[in-house]
């Protein structure tokens, strides 16, 4: 259950590939002297290959695979199959990966009808249908394909435990299409659909998992994915799924973000999700360009958690933490730099040259994350997110504290130089925590009109309109569900019973523990004027004012792991007829779990994901995914 | 020795647990004794049906066995504890104490610390993992992660075969196409070649010989109506006064000759001889044809049905261009490289163990080392050599422009990652850095030295000083050679030329004094 490690054997298959010589025999028997000329005069082909990728897979390549690998392998020419002025170069081999979809597949049949390349080696990162397959066979009229291969990667993968779709949510700028639609954004585009059901199969494949299929049943968009992932597994029954019974069975989770909006509302403290939130970070390339007063090497750098140990051990940790790991690093920088600094005799210049390629590259990581952080910094700085991210989790963690409240109105909401996004946000934040009660209607519509006053447009304003219907949509429909559920069955609702009480509890120490915080705080930015995360001094999350807020799924991993998972709330689809009786009475282990976010996860929830991974040393595994990765940004833009 | 309870275990009671804990499989609390897991299992886990049948209150046979007596899982593969020494647990290597536990895995026997048991899977009662009718088991990590498919991934699906099945159902057609269309060509070609020997060299027959040719081909191809057309058959272009209809030759539709379609060419018959000579022509090649002009027009998808094909076979069979050659011999020399480091890093190895335990090396091993060492650098001498005239070469067009440079950050990564061992070795056999280290041993590694050479260590230093920048400049004069020469300043040329001769007769000297004291 590591990606990287699909994705490597993925990617030998594909430079390493050869003809069978079962193949040949086939070839020889039916071609005429001039064609199957690829197969025919294959021994004077040269050894370099090129590699032909869409734009979809170009990005799957780039983010597991390095430049220099691919060349050890001898592809020394890599194009995009759109691009229709390549050169001819019949001596070489070609490696063909693209992704099964129309405009992929027109390209290859051009390509086809005019090879530009001695022999083909055609790879797709997903199923391919039969008809597509047959205007390819039709189109090869020299017999240059000597192998077509599915294999399944159609998904981007951002770390060993975490993919993304790369599905953008609201209005995407292009097509103007919404992945979901209706009022309460409970219906699935179809072709959206269509293209995450089979990306998730191709995570299923590739994990070589057969799983069994449970889901938030108070989400429509769940169970239709969920349902359409079963039709296709058990389509695919005989000739694809058949893999080993395990004797505990994997599990897919599907869950919907609309069920836990919090943790994608509030601005995040750990470094991979604070670059997203905050330069943005695509495909492992982060544009820092906007910086003012960039080096001109820096302007695009590439963050691989593989490729890049510092970034591998820190993606994950708290500002403040990452302040600390960041001195470390540039001080065994300094170390290496003073040694080199003395360079007198022969000896020392051949040790020198000896380590100058991994000198040079320490040096390169070291400005990299260097000017990373600094940038980091000043955006804190310059939309006091210290203050808005303090407020945000307060309000996130607290029930009726007229202290939030009151800073939220007097200090935040009035405050000029704080972006609108934020103050809407905020309010999202608030509506979110007190919608169940109505008492504290008055108190949002007093906020809404302060937000009114400063002048707030009316496109700023629609995003809380919509996010405030959509959030009542999804409570009545939660209503409704837990109403039909009571009548279900009584236990369920004691254990709901339960949870309240212990939600109580918790509320209850959490208090003293933000009382603690705050002052805590306020002591610590008397002394070190902000400068860096407060609380870090204790190095606890519970310590710190900014990761007090704690995912849903967090929660719910905890619950699976020890096979609390509520039956009722995610219903169990099995693709193996009988297993479903067993195990409705059985509280069956857990080992292998894929959970996918519908409507996008986020690095924080990664973050939950690859700590509960390393605590459980291989007992359970657990991947996480999601139709994107969100930032806060995405996130409410997707209710304009 | 210990044992974990598990669902039907409950008939092993009498067994003696030396740590009084029992731990649930499932969700692993911690129980006294196995009638209480026994009865947590049941209810807490829902076991109670499958118990029932191991349950010791009820016979299971009719023999009337006593359910102690009924097989549990074998366990005659379990090592028992030694009561001399210490037992170790098999993952962590850790001392099993009390506390820390033991138990066998009941798979593979060995003892482990209950913390590296705790991994859940089903076994048989022959402690074999068994999907259908094992039963649950803590095992070690080792059997837990080698259960099949648990770290398997990486699924695909080839599907060549169902493609070349498509292609060939597919091909049949195309064939019988292709065949018409090159007998038809055959004919033309000669048909019109026969008219043009008996028209030949008389002037006057210029238009009967047309005419002649104008009804052969229509004999040949069944031409479409042309009347009946009004626009042309390929690019769908209406037929103008100035956008005039043609036949093609050989398969008789009705196209236009608009340039910029390039629906259909008046092609030279010379040519077409040329590009389809495997064809059977029978006069092609006794007639001599420079002075005739004779053209036949094609349409593009005729052109393309006959001639691809053919210009792709040529093109495979055509030498390859000269960056594409070097490259093969380049990536065999790479091979031979890689395959003789080996053998001299086990040989390098052993010589510096040997310096480690203060031993003198066996004399035969240094010579062989020095050998070797030597012929390495004479591959990578012709492999740098290669790498540049491979960047010498003039790129046809942009892709080997792009092959081009790959090759040089091979190359170079190449040199980077194996030249360095060679560099390691005047440690190894520089006498300087072994006298320093060993005072004691002077006079044998005096004796080593000399073995190699008879030069002071201040003379090798400066020897070799002398040599690093005589390369340099080498280096230098090289580019600036090569580029003189593209620059045709012949002048130049010649003065370089004598100035690398002399360098290189001055390196020459040096290295012969050096031997193989010169690691440049």
């Amino acid at each position: 259950m590591n990606l990287f490690d699909v994705a490597d054997v993925y990617i030998k298959r594909i430079v390493n590939s050869t003809i069978k010589p079962s193949h040949e025999g086939l070839t020889t028997t039916m071609t005429s002297p001039m064609i199957g000329a690829g197969a025919m005069y294959g021994n004077t082909s040269s050894r370099i290959k090129a590699l032909l990728l869409d734009k979809d897979t170009i990005s799957t390549i780039s983010m597991c695979a390095t430049q220099s690998e691919l060349l050890k392998n001898e592809i020394f020419l890599i194009d995009t199959i759109e691009n229709k002025n390549r050169d001819v170069m019949r001596h070489l081999k070609c490696l063909v990966y693209i992704k099964p979809v129309e405009e992929s597949i027109q390209c290859l049949i051009d390509e086809l009808n005019n090879p530009k390349y001695g022999e083909y080696h055609v790879f797709f990162n997903n199923l391919i249908s039969k008809s597509q397959l047959e205007r390819l066979a039709e189109a090869d009229n020299l017999e240059v394909v000597v192998k077509v291969e599915e294999i399944f990667q159609d998904y981007q993968i951002l770390n060993e435990d975490l993919f993304s779709f790369e599905m953008t949510l609201g209005s995407s700028f292009h097509d103007n299409r919404k992945l979901f639609r209706g009022d309460d954004l409970s219906i699935w585009d179809p072709t959206s659909l269509k293209n995450c059901s089979n990306s998730l199969i191709s995570v299923l494949l590739s994990l070589k998992l057969r799983p069994e299929i449970k889901f938030d049943s108070h989400s429509k968009l769940c169970s239709k994915l969920a349902h359409e992932i079963n039709n296709e597994i058990n389509k695919n029954d005989k000739n694809l799924f058949d893999f080993p019974k395990m004797d505990v069975p994997p599990i897919l989770l599907i869950l919907d973000r609309k069920m836990d909006p919090m943790t994608a509302l509030l601005q995040p403290w750990t470094y991979r999700s604070m670059i997203n939130e905050y330069i943005g970070i695509k495909r492992n390339i982060v544009d820092l360009s906007s910086v003012p007063n960039i080096d001109k090497e820096l302007l695009k750098v590439t963050l691989t958690s593989k490729q890049d140990p510092f970034y591998h051990d820190s993606m994950y940790l708290n500002f403040g933490e990452l302040g600390d790991k960041i001195k470390i690093y540039v001080n065994d920088y300094k170390k290496i730099t003073k040694s080199n600094s003395k360079i007198e005799t022969i000896d020392d210049i051949k040790q020198f040259i000896e380590k100058f390629p991994e000198f040079k590259k320490i040096s390169g990581n070291v400005s990299k994350h260097m000017a990373i952080i600094s940038e980091l910094d000043r955006q804190l700085k310059i939309k006091d997110i210290w203050d808005i991210s303090e407020i945000e989790q307060n309000l996130s963690v607290f029930k009726d504290d007229d202290e939030d409240y009151k800073k939220l109105t007097e200090k935040i909401l009035i405050n000029p130089d704080i972006d609108f996004f934020y103050k809407v946000k905020l309010c999202c934040i608030y509506y979110l925590r007190y919608c169940h009660d109505g008492s504290n209607e008055p108190r949002i519509n007093a906020i809404i009109n302060k937000l009114k006053t400063q002048g707030i447009s009316l496109d700023e304003l629609s995003i809380f309109e919509n996010f405030r219907k959509q959030i009542n949509f999804v409570n009545k429909r939660e209503n409704e569900m837990e109403q039909s559920n009571d009548i279900n069955g009584d236990i369920t609702n004691v254990s709901n019973n339960n949870s309240k009480d212990t939600t109580m509890t918790h509320d209850l120490l959490s208090d003293i523990l933000k009382k603690f915080n705050s002052k805590m705080e306020s002591a610590k930015n008397m002394q070190k004027n902000r400068n860096r995360n407060a609380g870090n001094t204790n190095n606890t999350n519970e310590d710190n004012v900014y990761l007090q807020h704690i995912p849903e799924l967090s929660h719910l991993l905890s619950d699976l792991s020890m096979g609390q998972l509520s039956e009722t709330r995610y219903k169990t689809l099995t693709t193996r007829s009988g297993n479903v009786a067993r195990n409705k009475k059985n509280n069956q282990p857990v080992q292998d779990v894929v959970v996918f976010v519908v409507g996008g996860t986020t690095f924080e929830e990664a973050r939950f994901v690859h700590q509960f991974n390393d605590t459980m040393k291989g007992k359970i595994r657990i991947i996480l995914g999601g139709t994107s990765i969100l930032s806060t940004k995405d996130y409410l833009n997707s209710f304009s | 020795m210990s044992t974990v309870g598990s669902a039907n275990s409950s008939s092993r009671t009498s067994i003696v647990n030396a740590f009084d804990l029992i731990v649930c499989p499932i969700c692993s609390k911690e129980f006294h004794n196995l009638q209480n897991l026994n009865n947590h299992l049941d209810v807490d886990h829902n076991l109670a049906d499958h118990a029932n049948t191991t349950s010791p209150s009820i016979p299971t046979n009719g023999l009337g066995e006593t359910p102690k007596k009924k097989r549990g899982i074998k366990r005659s593969h379990w090592k028992t504890p030694r009561r001399d020494k210490d037992n170790l647990c098999h993952d962590c290597g850790g001392t099993l104490t009390k506390p820390t536990g033991m138990v066998n895995c009941p798979k593979c026997g060995e003892l482990y610390c209950k913390r590296h048991c705790k991994n859940i899977m089903k076994l048989n009662l022959d402690a074999e993992y068994d999907v259908n009718n094992g039963s649950w088991y803590n095992c070690c990590y080792a059997c837990f992660s080698s259960r099949p498919g648990y770290n398997d991934f990486g699924a695909s699906v080839d599907l060549t075969f169902k493609f070349e099945k498509l292609r060939s159902s597919k091909s049949e057609d195309k064939r019988l196409r292709l065949l018409q269309l090159e007998n038809r060509l055959v004919r033309l070609i000669d048909g019109i070649i026969s008219i043009y020997e008996n028209y030949k060299g008389s002037l006057l027959m210029q238009f009967r010989m047309n005419t002649a040719i104008f009804n052969f081909e229509c004999s040949v191809a069944p031409w479409k109506d042309d009347l009946a057309t009004t626009e042309c058959n390929i690019c769908g272009q209406k037929f103008t006064v100035l956008l005039r209809k043609h036949h093609c030759r050989l398969c008789g539709n009705v196209v236009c000759d608009d340039e910029s379609t390039n629906c259909s060419t008046n092609i030279p018959i010379t040519s077409l001889i040329q590009q389809a000579q495997n064809l059977p022509f029978q006069k092609a090649n006794a007639t001599d044809l420079s002075d005739a002009d004779l053209k036949l027009r094609i349409c593009r998808q005729c052109i393309e049905t006959v001639f691809i094909g053919r210009k792709f076979a040529l093109d495979i069979q055509a030498a390859k261009s000269a960056i594409l050659q070097k490259y093969e011999s380049i990536s065999n020399l790479s091979g031979a490289i890689v395959a003789s480091l080996p053998e001299f890093m086990s040989l390098l190895r052993k010589i510096e163990g040997n310096k480690e335990e203060n031993e003198l090396s066996n004399e035969n091993d240094l010579r062989n080392l020095s050998k070797l060492r030597e012929k390495l650098l004479k591959l990578f001498a012709t492999y740098s050599t290669l790498n540049r005239q491979i960047n010498a070469c003039y790129p046809k067009n942009n892709s080997e422009r792009r092959i081009q440079e790959a090759i040089q950050i091979t190359a170079s990564q190449f040199i980077n990652d194996n030249v360095l061992p060679l560099k390691a070795i005047p440690s190894a056999l520089n006498p300087a850095a072994y006298d320093a280290r060993q005072d004691q041993n002077f006079g044998e590694s005096k004796k080593l030295s000399s073995v190699l050479n008879k030069l002071t260590i201040k003379e090798v230093k400066e020897y070799r000083e002398e040599l690093m920048v005589l390369k340099e400049q080498i280096f230098i004069l090289e580019e600036s050679l090569t580029n003189a020469k593209i620059q045709r300043k012949f002048d130049e040329v010649t003065i370089l030329h004598t100035n690398l001769k002399e360098l290189n007769d001055r390196v020459k000297e040096i290295q012969d004094m050096l031997g193989d004291e010169g690691f440049l």
